[in-house]
């Protein structure tokens, strides 16, 4: 196992999953999650929460609620 | 090919230079069509009320409206209208004093560390590597938006401009009038308590 504990590199995930970690922490990192099946598990289900959660909100706008939204925009944008 | 026809055709930079150079409303319409969805899909999980979210969709294009003019495209159209969505809607919350910039505790990961730094409790469940063959039924998709729904304001107004809208770091602080450290602080924690969130619900539903 790495020197990286599984606390720490949970803690830099954001940066992480940006790439915007120095190159030899980014490499300690990789290698904690090959070395680490929890934190793999782990590191899947944070970016998996994301992704589900902006497939869920994605909605289009209601038709009564876009027709008003044309109606004001007609009666103001002059 | 008709006029409303063509002007499907450009870019949103073309649309943008075609309304404030030649006054084409046609353009604007456009720009607002292809922008309503996901400015009335950020508004109304900001407040959670389809008439409050409809008064932010309004005042954001107006305001779009009487702004173009001197927009100069240092940033894309959507990022922009939608930077002014979520002042609109952060001033609703403010107004109705919801916004707690204190940031409140979130349950997230805290206590599953041992001292040394190693799991005191493991993660558990394959759903992370399912994820996106997920059908979102009924059932789950109410689970996705309650969760996103039920963190506090600070944490979900950063969840949504940058997961949902993909804003950048600087727009966002900016935006919310704080630091990037402080945004990415908040993003993770709310990814951190989405996840145990949907951790819960599919330890459950396996188990079922």
């Amino acid at each position: 196992m790495s020197a990286v504990t599984c606390q720490h590199c949970i803690e830099l995930l954001v940066d992480y999953l940006e790439g915007q970690l120095d190159p030899g922490k980014e490499k300690a990192l990789d290698e904690h999650f090959m070395a680490c099946p929890p934190c793999l598990d782990f590191l899947d289900q944070y970016r998996a929460a994301s992704r589900l959660c902006r497939r869920a909100l994605e909605q289009d706008i209601p038709p009564v609620i876009a027709e008003k939204l044309d109606e004001f925009l007609a009666k103001n944008c002059k | 090919m008709s006029t409303e026809a063509a002007v499907k055709l450009h870019s949103d930079d073309e649309l943008v230079a075609r309304f404030r150079d030649e006054q084409d409303h046609r353009s604007f319409e456009e720009l607002v069509r292809r922008h309503r969805n996901r400015v009335y899909a950020l508004a109304v999980r900001m407040v959670k009320n389809e008439e409050e979210a409809l008064e932010i969709v309004q005042e954001t294009f107006l305001s779009a409206w009487r702004k173009l003019p001197e927009f100069r495209g240092d940033a894309q159209f959507g990022s922009w209208v939608h930077r002014i969505a979520a002042n609109f809607a952060l001033m609703k919350l403010r107004h109705q004093k919801v916004v707690n910039q204190v940031e409140e505790p979130l349950e997230t990961t805290d206590g599953q560390f041992r001292p040394d730094g190693h799991w005191d409790v493991f993660p558990t469940g394959m759903w992370g590597r399912r994820a996106d063959d997920l059908a979102l039924d009924g059932e789950l998709r109410g689970k996705l938006v309650a969760a996103v729904e039920k963190l506090p304001e600070v944490y979900r107004a950063v969840f949504m401009l940058r997961d949902f809208d993909g804003l950048s770091y600087d727009e966002i602080a900016d935006t919310l009038n704080t630091t990037v450290p402080a945004v990415k602080s908040r993003l993770h924690r709310a990814r951190l308590a989405l996840r145990a969130e949907l951790s819960n619900y599919f330890d459950a539903r396996e188990n079922a």
